[in-house]
């Protein structure tokens, strides 16, 4: 188990190093000058030179880069050219909404995707699973933002049951998260559906039919069960995803999170606050990949030995 | 919007299978109808997209002067404009037909990047083995952690928004899960013994690796490729209608999306026509993908 964990951990450490690498080369490779961004285009070019000093823009780049690393060690991702405030604060003003809708999102997709994927394995090469599985395949194909305003169309405006956008409690976040599953149930489905048609081929399955176990019984104690490893392992992957995914979400339905931070941030070209919360949103993805990952070697010996 | 690893994970190397030769390699439509209807699909977007002008009713850039109604509101579907006009009268059928053009070109040619960049890391990587593989896998997995959408979207914002920079922004972050799949097959084929025969008579690894190798491995790569059309597509439609992609007045099913946005209360057609062509399109290639695999590893045929 150690020998895994340190190789783990290890890869991990090297991809946080190359996330850092590539964040700050995009940072400090654009063309707009950083300088010229903060104090305007009216500025003599005597003041963007002094300003250039200042942020040690004249600097070669791999001294740049460890000033740069050495700030990020201390937590700090840089001054927003727009707001003029700090992109810690800013990044962590926005974390709880988007977690908060993250969570909702997650939900409906488990709550849509692995019912369907019982029904299509336990229906599997009928009728019933080609339908199933066409519709799931619809979802899969479904752009979010498209199929958010049309629930926002009939579920907001023609039959004003929801709000039209915006962010806060429960009532805001159902149309989004219903996007959202709808949209990623289809992997929770198939997955879960070829998982159990693998566990349905087992010995110890046709040991409990031979038992005398009923269809029910042999379904759910039996295939359910063991079936449902490979699903928590993608869903624990899928919620770093999911911070991802959920840029377009928030732009379709005026969500005040992390994504709409990002959205308005690359339209001011506003560079420290698009690269703070790439960075913040990959190094959240290893995180949680890690996690699962020690997790799941910690429950399946099997794991730790390929 | 990427592939996930749960895609990954119906990618297990295919198993050859002993030739019948009863059966055929392209069978009916009742044994494959994913293939057919998402051929189907496919063709159709490739039919519409080459002869846009010929199909159009209209120029799709044309502001028509009987295109909004007197309070400057679009015009509902009719005989003139049979899916409506936009808030800018124009004819949105003609839109949506020059709007194929960009989804196809888009989609099809970043994932000729995503399969070059993909097949070369994932050759190298499997069939090196030792340090190669580590220090390319380590490059995939950091390329995966981005936030693809957002890491595509601070590219194209830096090289400025453009046909040819989604394009290129599309294409060269999303290669890490073909060199992923690449790799798996590799691994698994350089054990087999013509692999290890034609090493034996000496071929240079150039030889093995594209010659040998690579032939063998083009089945889920194939399947792949085509499933990674349909997102590229879908992440080209996502860059637009946030505005950083394609950019009005050409024409773009995402930024005709954005443009209903602010419209589809009261006329709601201005969003239902480009998104449905949207679906449409990216379920052919979705369908073709599923198809495909069904057709070639006859193993893997669970859905």
């Amino acid at each position: 188990m150690y020998a895994y964990l340190v190789r783990r951990i290890s890869g991990a450490i090297v991809v946080l190093f190359g996330i850092s690498i590539i964040t700050f080369l995009l940072v400090y490779a654009v063309p707009a000058d950083p300088a010229r961004m903060i104090v305007g285009p009216k500025a003599p070019a005597a003041v963007v030179a002094a300003v250039r000093a200042q942020l040690g823009l004249n600097l070669p780049l791999p001294v740049q880069y460890i000033d740069y690393m050495g700030r990020l060690f201390h937590g700090n991702l840089g001054t927003s050219y727009i707001y003029s405030l700090p992109v810690t604060k800013m990044i962590l003003q926005r974390i709880g909404p988007t977690a908060w809708l993250a969570l909702w999102c997650w939900v409906a997709e488990l709550v849509i995707g692995i019912p369907l994927g019982i029904y299509t394995a336990r229906h599997a090469r009928h009728k019933r699973d080609y339908i199933v599985s066409g519709i799931a395949l619809v979802g899969i194909s479904l752009p979010v933002f498209w199929l958010g305003l049309v629930l926002l169309y009939w579920f907001g405006f023609e039959i004003p049951i929801f709000p039209l956008g915006g962010s806060g409690g429960i009532q805001y976040v159902i149309l989004p998260g219903l996007t959202y599953g709808i949209t990623g149930a289809a992997y929770y489905t198939r997955l879960l559906k070829s998982s159990m048609l693998e566990v349905m081929g087992q010995d110890y399955v046709r040991t409990a039919r031979a038992k005398g176990a009923s269809e029910r019984r042999v379904t759910w104690r039996h295939v359910v069960r063991n079936a449902l490893l490979p699903v928590v392992t993608f869903g624990g992957i899928d919620i770093g995803y999911l911070l991802t995914g959920v840029v377009l979400i928030e732009a379709t339905f005026n969500w005040n999170g992390l994504g709409m931070l990002a959205y308005t941030a690359i339209q001011n070209d506003d560079v420290p606050v698009i690269m703070g919360t790439v960075m913040l949103i990959a190094v959240g993805v290893v995180m949680f990949t890690l996690l699962v990952d020690i997790i799941y070697a910690a429950i399946d010996p099997r794991i730790r030995y390929d | 919007m990427s592939l996930s690893e749960s895609d990954i994970k119906q990618y297990q190397p295919f198993t050859p299978v002993p030739v019948n030769s009863k059966k055929r390699p392209f069978r009916s439509l009742r044994e494959f109808p994913m293939l057919y209807v998402g051929g189907f699909l496919v063709l159709l977007l490739i039919v519409v997209a080459l002869f846009a002008p010929l199909l159009a009713p209209h120029n799709p850039d044309a502001v028509f002067q009987n295109g909004l109604n007197a309070n400057g509101t679009p015009i509902a579907p009719n005989g003139e404009f049979p899916f409506g006009t936009d808030s800018n009268g124009r004819d949105i059928l003609s839109r949506v037909i020059y709007g194929s053009r960009v989804s196809l070109t888009v989609g099809v040619v970043s994932t000729v990047i995503n399969l070059f960049i993909g097949v070369v890391v994932g050759l190298l990587s499997g069939y090196f083995g030792k340090w190669v593989d580590t220090v390319l896998m380590r490059a995939v997995d950091t390329i995966l952690a981005f936030p693809f959408l957002l890491f595509a979207m601070a590219l194209v914002a830096v090289l400025g928004p453009s046909l040819w920079n989604v394009l290129f922004a599309i294409g060269i972050l999303g290669w890490g899960t073909m060199a992923r799949v690449v790799r798996g097959q590799v691994l698994s084929l350089k054990e087999f013994d013509y692999v290890q025969a034609e090493r034996a008579l000496g071929a240079s690894h150039a030889r093995i690796m594209f010659r040998i190798i690579l032939p063998n491995a083009i089945g889920p790569v194939i399947v792949l490729a085509t499933l990674n059309v349909g997102m590229n597509m879908l992440t080209e439609a996502g860059l637009s209608f946030l505005g950083i992609g394609i950019q009005p007045p050409q024409a773009s099913w995402g930024n005709m999306i954005q443009q209903g946005m602010n419209t589809y209360a009261f006329a709601p057609w201005t969003l239902w026509f480009p998104g449905l062509a949207l679906v449409v399109a990216v379920l052919g290639f979705n369908m073709m993908g599923d198809g495909l695999r069904d057709l070639l590893d006859p193993h893997n045929a669970t859905r």
